[in-house]
């Protein structure tokens, strides 16, 4: 009798204990993503209220900034512009970038000699840091003394202004991040490929398909949610693009590169205006979440940037 | 026999296709170490000299010219310094909270998983400018926790490694238990050292994105002193800004070390991304 109330007591002890654990456990992360994501993604809305030079006072102005933005030039020329070009700037570097790089891993799940060679070497651009291949580039993208122009010159082809000219500047960025992060969705679809299954091509082979019939009617239906999701975390990117902008083109010429996360830098921290560049941000902040939604309803993933600071880039 | 030479064929254009994207994801790497080995005079050559002419006055002089008076040992130090201390906080705290939420039981712990999972959905770049407040207000601006203690914890990380504490089986603990060990304990000497691959992946991660970090820097380390090397080398870009043979020294100091760690450690970098993205 009293035996079974103190094991009961003793189980009750050890359950208390586990949930005390639990909480301690959870509680230095949950403490920093509190601070430092929770509460600021709900400051933000607040902030995007004000006119506010994050020094002097603050002036509440209500939905203004939403008004100006999206209404009221120049503000909404420059942030429609800004949105202007980052869509032209998907349209340009997506297409390329996942018909490259499916073409590559479609090539690296070939029986090949020296697989993991060429998986290493066109991987490995995607884990160095921007602002050092970002000066790199700016040399090779040079107009009098740039390895590009003179190899161009080499084969008597035409060559360009790239960074400094309109539209180069915005295929010069294309360029670049598809060199940037070309191994990055190599290596997405090679996983993606890995899961379709090869009986299903072996029995299309059997029943006289070519391989081009094979890839459009099995491997390309099948792969559709992988394609998806590099299509998404792939605007996502563009919307967030800071970087190399800020280094290689500072927006420019005349705006033609000034993408919609270098706007909202030069809002906030070389105009200071908090309360309008935190419009900016909420905006981006609603776009991105409709993709998001779209990705998870589409292929039921939650978009990872596979622990790149991403809260930042 | 027909077949035989189509596939050749074949196999020909693979290799022919894959030589050339290799061409042009490694070739601006070359490009890197070869200008910065090259005199003022042959950087300008046409045609182009592929060869280096191993001239390393350029290393002296980025050296000796380091951007804001500081020395590059400082930004170097500065960004090891910040990669190291956030990396051992994001894996320690990371796989804190996800053996809790893999295996202890507390009210509202899924609740609370899914909360935090949905913080995925939100982009940086909302954050940047109230998180810029609240650190000011903590007179946090110019100093290395500015750097570290925001970046201390992942939700990324945390998913990760309690997708792997998940597949201990519970067993081992109930043999734990009996034995009489404490949940720190079983934590520390038993499911650590079980996770230790999902642990180094988690770890060069972190690492990779502390060391790549820019934006954040920018705007939180104004003060030379504390200025991590990527933001350090913008500021060069300004300074130096038309001495190719320097800068591209100066870049090739920045990207050698990642190199050398990617090389190393390969196969947890190519299977960290294909695992972040399959199971998520």
């Amino acid at each position: 009798m009293t035996e079974e109330v103190v094991l009961q007591r003793r189980k009750r002890l050890r359950a208390i204990k586990e949930f005390l654990t639990g909480y301690l456990f959870i509680s230095p992360a949950v403490l920093v993503l509190s601070i430092f994501v929770i509460l600021p993604s709900i400051f933000v809305f607040y902030i995007s209220t004000l006119d506010w030079n994050m020094i002097g006072p603050k002036y509440f102005i209500g939905l203004t900034n939403f008004t100006n933005l999206l209404f009221k030039s120049p503000y909404a020329s420059e942030f429609w512009g800004s949105v202007f070009v980052t869509v032209k700037y998907v349209a340009l570097s997506v297409p390329l970038q996942i018909s490259v790089s499916l073409i590559l891993a479609l090539l690296l799940m070939r029986p090949i000699k020296f697989r993991s060679f060429f998986r290493l070497g066109i991987f490995v651009s995607y884990v160095t840091p921007l602002v050092a291949t970002s000066i790199v580039w700016m040399w090779i993208f040079h107009p009098d003394y740039g390895f590009l122009n003179s190899f161009l010159r080499l084969l008597h082809l035409p060559t360009s202004m790239w960074l400094l000219g309109s539209p180069s500047a915005l295929i010069s960025l294309v360029i670049y991040t598809t060199w940037h992060a070309i191994g990055f969705s190599t290596i997405l679809f090679m996983a993606g490929l890995t899961g379709v299954p090869t009986e299903l091509q072996e029995a299309a082979r059997i029943d006289g398909a070519n391989a081009n019939g094979v890839f459009w009617h099995i491997t390309w239906p099948m792969l559709s949610p992988t394609t998806f999701f590099i299509l998404i975390i792939s605007m996502i990117g563009a919307f967030k693009m800071f970087t190399p902008v800020f280094v290689m083109t500072r927006g420019g010429p005349y705006y033609t590169t000034a993408t919609t996360g270098y706007y909202l830098y030069v809002k906030a921290f070389e105009d200071w205006a908090a309360g309008y560049a935190s419009a900016v941000a909420v905006m981006l902040f609603l776009l991105i979440f409709i993709l998001t939604l779209l990705n998870i309803k589409f292929t039921g993933r939650k978009v990872f940037y596979a622990g790149e600071q991403s809260r930042g880039e | 026999m027909k077949r035989l030479k189509t596939i050749k064929l074949s196999n020909v254009l693979t290799y022919a296709a894959l030589t050339i994207a290799l061409v042009f994801t490694i070739f601006p790497f070359y490009w890197m170490v070869a200008s910065s080995l090259n005199r003022p005079e042959t950087l300008f050559a046409f045609p182009p000299k592929l060869t280096p002419d191993f001239y390393f006055k350029n290393y002296i002089d980025m050296w000796n010219n380091p951007p804001g008076g500081v020395s590059w040992w400082r930004y170097i130090g500065n960004t090891v310094f910040i990669a190291g201390i956030t990396t051992i906080l994001s894996v320690f705290n990371s796989s804190l909270a996800g053996f809790a939420f893999a295996k202890l039981k507390f009210p509202l712990r899924n609740k609370i998983f899914i909360l935090l999972l949905g913080l995925l959905m939100i982009p940086g770049e909302m954050l940047l400018i109230p998180n810029y407040v609240i650190l000011k207000n903590l007179h946090w601006l110019n100093t290395y926790q500015a750097m570290i203690i925001p970046w201390c914890a992942s939700v990324f990380g945390i998913f990760l490694t309690r997708q792997f504490f998940k597949t201990i089986p519970n067993e081992l603990w109930e043999a734990a238990q009996v034995d009489g060990c404490s949940i720190g304990r079983y934590f520390f000497s038993v499911a650590v050292p079980l996770a230790k691959p999902t642990l180094l992946t988690l770890a060069l991660f972190v690492f990779l994105g502390s060391w790549n970090a820019f934006l954040w820097p920018l705007i939180v380390a104004t003060d030379y002193a504390i200025m991590p090397l990527e933001v350090a080398l913008n500021a060069f870009l300004g300074s130096e800004g038309t001495q190719w043979g320097l800068l591209t020294a100066a870049s090739t100091m920045a990207t050698v070390p990642i190199l050398i760690l990617f090389l190393i450690f390969q196969r947890q970098f190519i299977e960290g991304i294909a695992r972040g993205a399959i199971k998520g």
